[in-house]
C-alpha cells in the first residue's frame, strides 16, 4: 500500500499535467454517467406518464346519442361525457354487437344501463332512502372466444359479490331464460321464487350483496327499451381503428348522431422527443466511457518504463499488475465517491426544476450498482490492457517507452 | 508535408481511429442536442411573426362559420384575416356505393366531406410531414387548369388517385314543374370534378390552421392550438385541400373557416378591440383569444420546453470540451518524442506542427465520415426520429465549431509544449 501511495504521489508531482487531466476527465465522466442515468430515467418516466394518462383517459370513453345538450368535462378540462337528447334501443344494441363480431373492435368491452320504467321493479325495492325512480338494470358485455358471442364481462364475473343464491353463468347471461339477480335490499325470501317483472315471470336466482340494481338476461327485455349511454370498458389499449369502427357500426344501426368522447392519442412528436433524449443520454454515457478508456490506455503506456524496471528488479507481472490496478482504482474510487456526494447534494437539487423525475432515479441501491459497474468496468479494462502489454519482455517495453 | 502527415496517421492508426470514433460520437451528440432544441421550436418558429401582433385576435372555432365569416368580412377595423377556406359548394364522399355508381346527387348530399382550400401564403407558413407526394406549394401543375389537391392519410384515397368531387349548380325551378317546391324553388345540376391527389399528409402529422373535430379543453391556449392532427380511420374529418388558385379557376365560392387569425388595424383603441371581441362572441365565435395573450402564452411554453433541455446541453458541451482537450493533449504528449527526433534530424518545429495539423485534419475527416455513417445507420434502423438526426445549417455550424475547437487545441498545445522545451529535454524526459 505504501508503494501505491508513493506511486500516486510521484505521478501527481512528476506528470502534473497528465494527473490533473486524468482527474478532470474522471470527474467529468463520472458526472456524465450519473447524469445520463438520471436523464434516461426521467424521460422514460415522462414518456410512461404520458402514455398512462392517455390510457386512463381512453379507458372511460362514453357514447351517447342524438343532439348534444351539454358536454361534461374533467378536472383537466377534457370532455368526459355528453348529455344528449336521444338513445339507442335494446334491439339496436344487440344488432350492433352482432355486427362487430368479426371486427377488430369486438375485443372492446361495453357497459350500459337501462332505466326501468316498469313499475313492477319498484315493488321489490325495499329501500326508501334512494331517491332514484327505479333500480337500474346494468349490462356489461365482453366478447368470449369460447362461446363466440358477447357475454358477461370476465373481470366483473370474477369480482361480483352475491350474498344469497348465485350470479348468472356466461351462457345464461345471453340466453332468453327469465331469471333475475335482485338488488341488495330485496327480500331474501324471494330466492328461487317467481316474481313479476316487465310483464313476465322471472325466477330469482340470487341477490347482490351491496349493489341496488337488478340484472336480467338482455334477450328477455323488450327490444324498444332505451339506453342513453354506453361506456367502453377496455383493459387493453383502444386503437383509433377500433374507436372509429365502433362509431361507424353504431351509425349503421341508429338514425341519430353518435357522440363519442374524443379519443386521446399520444402526441407522436412528444414521444419521438422523449425517445431521442433517452438515446442522447446513452450516447453521453458512451462518450464518457470512451474518454476514460483513452485516458487509462495513455497512462498505462506512460508507465511502460516503470513497468519494465519493476520486472527487471524482481517484481512479478501479477504483483506489478495488482499495484497498477490498485493505484488507478484508488484514485477512481475516491473521485467517484466525491462526485456522487457532490451530485446527490448539490447537482440534483439544481436539476430537479428542469427534469422533474430525476431525483427519484437515485437511491443508495442505484449508486451502489453504478459504483459496482464502474469499478468492474475499470478493473476489466485495465486488466486487459496490462495483460496485453505485459506479454512483451522488459527490453521491448523499454524500447517502446514514450511511443 | 502531406506525405509525412499521412505517414504519421498510418503509424498511429489504432489510436487515431479511437480518437475519430470518440469525435464522431461527440458530433452525433452535438447534432442531436441542436436538433432537440430546434424540434421544440419547430411549430413555434413558423407562426412567431404571424401571432406577434399588438392588435389581433385568434378565433379557434365558430359555431356558425358562414355567419361568422360574413360578419368579420364586414368589420371595418379588420386589417387582414389569415385562415383556411371551406368550399361548401364542392363536396366528395367516402361511400363506395355512391362513388362506384357515380351517384352525384348522393355524393353531394349524403354525409359528404367538404373541401378546404388554402392560399399560397397560408400553405407556405408550415409544410406538414408528407406520407408521400408533395405539399400544395411544392407541386408544379402541368398547366393552369390542372385540378389537384392534397389529402390527409385515409383508408381509401392514395397518392395519384382521382377523387370525384361534385359541384351543385343551382338554377331556379320552373313553377309549372311537377316537383316544384315553394320552400326550395331550385333545381340542382350535379357536375363531377376530378381532383388528382398529388400528396398525402402523414397520419397524425400536424397541419397548420385547419381544424379537426377535436374539442378544445380548458387549458392555456398557445401556438400548439394552431395545429391539428388527423386520424387515418376518421374519414369524417379527412381533409382534402386544394390550392386557392385551383378553386378560383373552377369559379367556386369559398368562405373563411377553421382557425382565424384576425389582424386588426394598429390605430384602434383597446375599448374598440374589446367591443370587437364581444361582437365576435355574439356572432358565434366560441373560443377567442387576443393575439398578444397568445404570443405571451406561446413564449412561456417554448421557454419552459427549452429550459428542460439546458441540463443535457450543458452536459454535452462540457463533455465535448473535456474530451477534445484531453484527447488532443494526450495525443500531443505521445508524439513529442517523435517530433523531437525529427527536429534533431533537421526538421523545424513549425514543420512538425504542420505534420501534426495534417494528421488532425485526416482524423477529423475520418470522424466526419463515421458521423455521417452512424446517422444514416440510425435512420435506416429507425432508432431515432429523423428530425433529431437531420443535418441543417445549425447542426453544421455546431459541428464546425467543435472541429475548430479541436483543431485549435491540437495546434496550440504542441506549440506551447515544444516552444517551452528543447528536444534534448523532451527526449530525456521520456
Amino acid at each position: 500500500m505504501t508503494y501505491i501511495l508513493k506511486n500516486i504521489k510521484c505521478f501527481a508531482t512528476k506528470s502534473t499535467m497528465v494527473f490533473v487531466l486524468f482527474v478532470l476527465c474522471e470527474i467529468a465522466s463520472v458526472f456524465s454517467i450519473l447524469f445520463a442515468h438520471g436523464s434516461y430515467n426521467n424521460f422514460q418516466r415522462e414518456k410512461f406518464a404520458e402514455k398512462q394518462y392517455i390510457d386512463d383517459a381512453n379507458n372511460s370513453l362514453d357514447i351517447s346519442f342524438g343532439n348534444i345538450i351539454e358536454a361534461f368535462t374533467d378536472e383537466k378540462g377534457n370532455v368526459s361525457s355528453y348529455n344528449c337528447d336521444s338513445a339507442i334501443t335494446v334491439k339496436q344494441i344487440q344488432q350492433f354487437l352482432g355486427n362487430i363480431e368479426r371486427k377488430e373492435c369486438r375485443s372492446v368491452g361495453f357497459a350500459f344501463c337501462i332505466e326501468n320504467n316498469d313499475e313492477s321493479c319498484m315493488k321489490y325495492n325495499k329501500s326508501s332512502e334512494i331517491e332514484q325512480s327505479m333500480p337500474m338494470t346494468y349490462f356489461r358485455f365482453d366478447y368470449d372466444k369460447k362461446i363466440k358471442d358477447f357475454t358477461i364481462y370476465d373481470d366483473f364475473l370474477k369480482n361480483v359479490i352475491i350474498s344469497d343464491g348465485r350470479y348468472f353463468t356466461k351462457e345464461e347471461y345471453i340466453s332468453d331464460k327469465n331469471i333475475v339477480v335482485m338488488p341488495a335490499d330485496s327480500d331474501r325470501d324471494l330466492l328461487n321464487k317467481e316474481i313479476d317483472l316487465f310483464g313476465k315471470k322471472y325466477r330469482v336466482i340470487g341477490f347482490f350483496k351491496q349493489d341496488n340494481y337488478l340484472e336480467v338476461p338482455i334477450k328477455t327485455l323488450d327490444g324498444n327499451l332505451k339506453i342513453k349511454y354506453i361506456n367502453i370498458l377496455n383493459n387493453d389499449v383502444l386503437t383509433s381503428k377500433m374507436y372509429y369502427q365502433i362509431r361507424d357500426e353504431l351509425r349503421n344501426v341508429v338514425n341519430v348522431d353518435v357522440n363519442m368522447t374524443p379519443l386521446k392519442s399520444l402526441d407522436l412528436y412528444e414521444v419521438k422527443f422523449f425517445d431521442s433524449m433517452i438515446y442522447l443520454s446513452i450516447a453521453v454515457a458512451l462518450v464518457s466511457a470512451i474518454n476514460l478508456a483513452i485516458l487509462f490506455r495513455y497512462i498505462l503506456n506512460l508507465r511502460r518504463k516503470q513497468f519494465a524496471i519493476f520486472l527487471i528488479t524482481g517484481s512479478t507481472k501479477n504483483k506489478t499488475r495488482r499495484m497498477y490496478i490498485l493505484e488507478i482504482m484508488l484514485v477512481s474510487i475516491f473521485v467517484f465517491l466525491i462526485c456522487c456526494l457532490a451530485y446527490n447534494f448539490l447537482i440534483i437539487p439544481i436539476l430537479t426544476p428542469f427534469l422533474k423525475y430525476i431525483s427519484s432515479a437515485y437511491d443508495l441501491k442505484t449508486y451502489a450498482i453504478m459504483f459496482g459497474i464502474y469499478i468492474s468496468a475499470i478493473y476489466i479494462f485495465i486488466n486487459i490492457s496490462i495483460i496485453l502489454s505485459s506479454r512483451k519482455s522488459p527490453v521491448e517495453l523499454l524500447r517502446e517507452r514514450g511511443k | 508535408m502531406i506525405k509525412y502527415g499521412l505517414k504519421e496517421f498510418v503509424n498511429n492508426i489504432y489510436s487515431n481511429i479511437f480518437i475519430a470514433i470518440q469525435l464522431a460520437v461527440t458530433l452525433v451528440i452535438a447534432i442531436a442536442s441542436v436538433s432537440s432544441v430546434l424540434s421544440r421550436t419547430e411549430f413555434y418558429t413558423p407562426v412567431k411573426n404571424i401571432i406577434n401582433q399588438k392588435k389581433g385576435l385568434l378565433v379557434l372555432s365558430a359555431d356558425d362559420e358562414a355567419i361568422f365569416s360574413d360578419e368579420i368580412s364586414k368589420e371595418k377595423s379588420v386589417d387582414k384575416i389569415l385562415s383556411p377556406y371551406t368550399v361548401k359548394s364542392l363536396r366528395y364522399n367516402f361511400s363506395d356505393e355512391y362513388n362506384k355508381d357515380a351517384n352525384y346527387k348522393y355524393i353531394y348530399g349524403e354525409k359528404p366531406n367538404y373541401i378546404t382550400c388554402l392560399s399560397d401564403e397560408f400553405a407556405n407558413i408550415y409544410k406538414p410531414e408528407m406520407l408521400n407526394g408533395k405539399w400544395l406549394t411544392d407541386y408544379k401543375p402541368k398547366n393552369n387548369n390542372e385540378i389537384y389537391g392534397v389529402i390527409t392519410e385515409n383508408p381509401v384515397y392514395k397518392l395519384n388517385d382521382t377523387i370525384t368531387a361534385v359541384k351543385a349548380i343551382k338554377k331556379k325551378a320552373d313553377p309549372k314543374d311537377e316537383f316544384y317546391d315553394e320552400e326550395d324553388p331550385y333545381v340542382y345540376d350535379y357536375v363531377p370534378i376530378k381532383i388528382k391527389i398529388v400528396g398525402v399528409v402523414k397520419e397524425k402529422a400536424k397541419i397548420f390552421g385547419i381544424a379537426s373535430d377535436s374539442t378544445y379543453s380548458a387549458h392555456t391556449i398557445n401556438f400548439n392550438d394552431l395545429y391539428s392532427t388527423f386520424d387515418k380511420e376518421d374519414t369524417d374529418n379527412t381533409k382534402l385541400i386544394l390550392s386557392e388558385n385551383v378553386v378560383k379557376n373552377l369559379g367556386l365560392d369559398y368562405n373563411y373557416s377553421d382557425k382565424y387569425i384576425i389582424k386588426l388595424k394598429d390605430n384602434i383603441s383597446d375599448n374598440k378591440m374589446s367591443e370587437i371581441e364581444m361582437n365576435m362572441k355574439n356572432n358565434s365565435a366560441e373560443i377567442l383569444i387576443p393575439l398578444k395573450d397568445l404570443m405571451s402564452n406561446s413564449s412561456d411554453f417554448v421557454n419552459g420546453e427549452l429550459i428542460k433541455l439546458i441540463p443535457i446541453l450543458v452536459c454535452s458541451i462540457i463533455l465535448v470540451m473535456i474530451s477534445s482537450i484531453s484527447t488532443t493533449a494526450l495525443n500531443v504528449k505521445k508524439k513529442l518524442k517523435y517530433y523531437s527526433i525529427m527536429y534533431i534530424c533537421g526538421s523545424r518545429w513549425n514543420s512538425c506542427l504542420i505534420i501534426n495539423f495534417i494528421n488532425n485534419i485526416i482524423t477529423t475527416l475520418l470522424s466526419i465520415l463515421l458521423t455521417i455513417l452512424s446517422l444514416n445507420i440510425l435512420n435506416i434502423l429507425n432508432i431515432v426520429d429523423v428530425s433529431i438526426t437531420a443535418i441543417n445549417i445549425s447542426q453544421i455550424l455546431t459541428c464546425a465549431a467543435i472541429f475548430i475547437v479541436n483543431i485549435i487545441f491540437s495546434s496550440i498545445m504542441p506549440i506551447v509544449i515544444m516552444k517551452r522545451n528543447t528536444p534534448k529535454e523532451i527526449l530525456t524526459d521520456n
